[in-house]
């Protein structure tokens, strides 16, 4: 396979010989594709990340870089670069000395170290400061080093391990484009790891999500977000989260929730019994309109209101439930108010697995990929 | 639950992954065991130094000390232990050690205190501290002989600086180490004098390693200088202090230069400490079994100290 | 009124720690009478008893002695610690805990224990009356060993990684990432280690018989058995010299030397 590919085989990895950090994992990363590995903390993500970059031997399985078989390669022979999230940069080093630290131990030409780090600082808007030690830095701008220090390496892949953790922020999101473009400007492979929802869903082409060592689904960002596998994507990928809630399937196919009933919309739900329902904030209205064919009645709670939107949390049955409306809105608190939402929208997992059921969803989005 | 029933099958176990999906390395043994090289060749130099200077001396010590040597100080007869029943019977050795823990009973206590005195007034942030702190850690750069001859000349009998400040004060001038009491005392003062700037470097670093807070919220409450000095100091301290006081033990057990120079273990062996007995013994009456035996009685008792305060010290540390 | 006791506590503290210091000081620039009528400052400085001193034993001979000895058991006990610290923080072995047991063994083993058998060795190894004997047997020290290890356990994981990735090799990482990050711990335990081989004195008392390599503090020793019924101020005179380079040191790296052995000490 070519250069810059990434594969996964069995990737498997335990510390203790009895629990999974990380567990069977699968994918292929492909060239040029940037891949994030999300999850919250401990779960697995940045192991397999070191994994890759052979800091970490595995416990079972097979690493694939650049299509041959990595697992005895040592990290500094996997033709990779990595970022770090305290940026690993030597303090006792200038910033210039720092981007060509790796190029000088590989034994590159002075005049080709000279030219590609000019490149990387022009790219990276940093030309000023290539004298000053890391510590005279901004977090930003130290961060911009450790970007340098991958580009001028001229490495087909790039891992980055949380790289924006300690941005405040507003710095946080103008790196998280500029990393994207540098990504696509080089057209190398990134693998970027991150604990940040948005990060994965604003940068990756692909990403998977990982749970206690497991990976829970890999996909296209908007495809997680439209069918997420399990309960714990369609919660973990969306802010606020997707609302969820009890619900049961009856005999005749009619859907129970909170003492109202509908049909169901989908026939392959068809199976009786208790089944998890999932909608996501913004598809709950206040107002019915021609898409809507349910409604519940809740209580409202709360507001927060943004600007260019009101966040309402609300008690529906059991449940805390957000609903995200565009615009402004103005509500009585503890007043009873009903939410109007269309079925097609409602995700259904089940009760006890927390797998999702294909749903219309589902079948829509495969007749737009199809068109 | 039809995708759930699709889903391939997931590994159950660490053991079942390992069955099914281990890839052998390819790496050679040569490869594999490139940590214990490194290791090995970086630790060599330690191990061997160690080896030859310390475990090996250690032993050899201890099987000098069942034999009688001759002359060159090799092992002539095996005697078993008849060196120590000759320790266990020799008034010399039982006045050496009483003497040594009569030694140890006057500068370990005096001289932790004199160095918490002096680490408690330089650790108040005034103007010039830095100057007294110079000054306080000065003796640590100070050798033994340099102390030593200096505390002669002090404590000389006609000449000495100290007789002349006691007759300045109406006082009877004392005969510092021609007196069998007197002279212990005086390798004390040295001692004690000398250590000092080890020990309040370390604990002003003590003092200055607890969190500024603790005191002001004391000081909030209304807490006085020597309720905050029991309560908050001296237990924040204790790691420290326990440390400084088995270094202080190992001092006094090592003392020797200072009687070396100040009474050559007189008047009356009334300054022979261990060690000095063991220099004695070994290098100017070439006893090596006796002398073997007696360092390692001096090897038991630095033994049991500096156990009991890893015991002890490690305890004192959880309490932070 | 709290700072006017502390200050009169500092200054008579630091009075009487000092005293000694300086009354070898004066004393060594006083002329005979000055001695004899047990004046505290000379009446009339003199330079006549460092000319003495000069003259009378080869005092400059012994303090090249003692530099070279301090120097070289020095920078040998920061290059051997230091190779064994970096095992101990970076590079994981099955047994490490074990050898890592072995080394805080030696420190139950005090020096004096040892020093026959140490004697007897020297003497097999020919090394009576040199250098090697007053600095060999010191280059292996457990204490500096793990204050180096406290040091370099405080460079970050990631710079360790990261250099993996760039491809340095351990020797590489060692001296170009480590010992710069570490920089003020070998400043501390160069201190340290400098002040104890300076200091020593047992050890060169046995190991030398001669003036060839003997260091100052036994120079000092023979100086005052020698003299010490004529001439105080001459001795005095010759306390000053040797204590002068430690003095030195220490004043300029005290501040350091307590933050380092504070570190090494409780931790």
């Amino acid at each position: 396979m070519a250069e810059g590919s990434v594969q996964l085989k069995h990737v498997t990895k335990s510390y203790n010989g009895e629990s999974f950090a990380v567990r069977d994992a699968e994918v292929t990363i492909e060239p040029g594709e940037f891949f994030v590995l999300v999850g919250p903390s401990g779960c697995g993500k940045s192991t397999m990340l070191r994994m890759i970059a052979g800091l970490e031997e595995l416990t079972a399985g097979e690493i694939y870089m650049h299509g041959e078989s990595a697992n005895d390669t040592a990290p500094s022979k996997r033709r990779l670069s990595m970022v770090f999230q305290n940026y690993a940069l030597y303090p006792h080093l200038s910033v210039e000395e720092n981007i060509l630290f790796g190029l000088k131990v590989r034994k590159i030409s002075k005049q080709e170290q000279k030219k590609r780090c000019l490149e990387a600082c022009d790219m990276l808007g940093m030309t000023d400061y290539l004298k000053r030690k890391p510590r005279e830095l901004s977090g930003g701008q130290r961060q911009r080093v450790a970007l340098a220090r991958a580009v001028v390496s001229e490495m087909p892949v790039c891992l980055m391990d949380e790289p924006l953790s300690n941005l405040d922020a507003k710095l946080r999101a103008q790196m998280r484009t500029e990393i994207r473009q540098l990504q696509q400007k080089l057209g190398i492979t990134m693998i970027y790891v991150t604990h940040d929802q948005v990060e994965a869903m604003t940068m990756g082409d692909r990403m998977m999500v990982l749970k206690d060592g497991e990976v829970q689904q890999i996909g296209r960002p908007l495809d997680l977000y439209n069918q997420p596998a399990n309960e714990f994507v369609a919660g973990f990928i969306g802010a606020p989260p997707m609302n969820l809630t009890e619900a049961v399937i009856d005999g005749a196919g009619e859907l129970h929730v909170h003492g109202t009933r509908g049909l169901l919309p989908d026939e392959r739900w068809n199976r009786p019994g208790k089944v998890r329902l999932g909608i996501r904030p913004e598809h709950l209205h206040l107002e019915p309109s021609a898409s809507t064919d349910w409604s519940l009645p809740v209580v409202i709670r709360t507001e927060e209101i943004l600007g260019n939107e009101t966040l309402l949390t609300m008690s529906a049955g059991p449940d805390r439930w957000k609903a995200k409306l565009p615009g402004q809105w103005d509500f009585k608190q503890e007043s009873e108010a009903t939410v109007y939402l269309n079925s097609a929208d409602l995700h259904v997992f089940h009760a006890e697995t927390g797998t999702a059921m294909p749903g219309q969803v589902n079948v829509q989005m495969q007749e737009e990929a199809s068109l | 639950m039809k995708q759930a029933e699709e889903l391939p099958h997931r590994v159950k176990s660490v053991q079942e992954a390992v069955e099914r999906y281990r890839v052998p390395s390819a790496k050679s043994v040569w490869q594999k065991s490139r940590n214990y090289r490194l290791a090995l060749l970086y630790l060599l130099p330690s191990l061997v130094l160690f080896g030859v200077f310390m475990f090996y001396p250690m032993i050899y010590s201890l099987y000098l000390s069942f034999f009688f040597t001759d002359a060159q100080g090799s092992p002539a007869l095996f005697v078993g232990l008849e060196n120590y029943a000759y320790l266990w019977e020799s008034a010399s050795f039982r006045r050496s050690v009483i003497v040594t823990l009569l030694f140890v009973a006057m500068t370990v206590p005096a001289g932790v205190v004199l160095a918490l005195f002096l680490a408690l007034i330089a650790n108040e942030k005034l103007r010039g501290i830095g100057f007294f702190r110079t000054i306080f850690a000065s003796t640590l750069g100070m050798s033994v002989a340099a102390s030593a001859v200096i505390w002669l000349f002090m404590f000389h009998p006609t000449a000495g600086i100290l007789n002349a400040m006691l007759l300045g004060l109406n006082l009877p001038a004392l005969s510092w180490l021609q007196d069998s009491t007197m002279a212990l005392v005086s390798i004390a003062i040295t001692t004690v004098w000398m250590n000092t700037g080890f020990s309040f470097l370390i604990l002003l670093g003590g003092l200055q390693n607890i969190d500024e807070h603790l005191y002001e919220s004391a000081r909030i409450d209304g807490a006085g200088y020597f309720y905050q000095l029991r309560r908050i100091t001296v237990p924040m301290l204790s790691p420290t202090l326990f440390f400084i006081i088995t270094i202080s033990f190992i001092n006094a057990f090592q003392s020797f230069g200072q009687v070396d120079i100040l009474t050559g273990g007189g008047p009356a062996e009334a300054t022979n400490l261990i060690i000095y007995s063991i220099y004695r013994e070994a290098f100017i009456y070439y006893q090596f079994g006796p002398a073997s035996a007696m360092a390692i009685v001096l090897f038991a008792a630095v033994l049991v100290l500096t156990l009991l305060q890893f015991k002890f010290g490690e305890r004192k540390v959880h309490y932070q | 009124m709290r700072k006017t006791i502390l200050y009169t506590l500092l200054s008579i503290a630091a009075l009487v720690m000092f005293f000694p210091i300086l009354y070898a000081f004066s004393v060594s620039f006083m002329t005979s009478e000055d001695i004899l009528n047990r004046q505290v400052i000379p009446s009339a400085p003199t330079l006549d008893n460092y000319r003495g001193v000069l003259e009378s034993v080869p005092i400059l001979h012994y303090l090249m002695n003692s530099f070279i000895v301090a120097s070289t058991a020095t920078l040998g006990m920061l290059i051997v610690s230091a190779l064994a610290a970096f095992i101990f923080a970076f590079i994981p072995f099955k047994g490490r805990q074990a050898v890592f047991l072995l080394f805080i063994s030696t420190l139950l083993i005090p020096w004096e224990a040892t020093m026959i058998p140490n004697f007897l060795t020297i003497q097999s190894l020919g090394w009576m009356n040199n250098y090697l004997a007053l600095t060999v047997p010191f280059f292996a020290l457990a204490f500096g060993t793990f204050l180096l290890r406290q040091h370099f356990k405080t460079v970050p994981h990631e710079l360790y990684e990261a250099a993996q990735v760039e491809g340095l090799s351990h020797f590489q990482f060692f001296y170009k990432v480590v010992v710069p990050y570490a920089k003020t711990s070998f400043v501390t335990l160069g201190i340290f280690g400098f002040l104890t081989t300076w200091n020593m004195y047992l050890w060169p008392l046995l190991v030398t018989t001669n003036d060839t390599v003997r260091t100052v503090q036994i120079g000092l020793r023979r100086l005052q058995a020698d003299e010490v019924a004529t001439n105080w101020g001459l001795v005095m005179a010759g306390v000053v010299l040797v204590i002068i380079p430690t003095l030195i040191l220490l004043a300029a790296g005290q501040k350091q030397l307590q933050k380092g052995l504070t570190k090494g000490a409780i931790k």
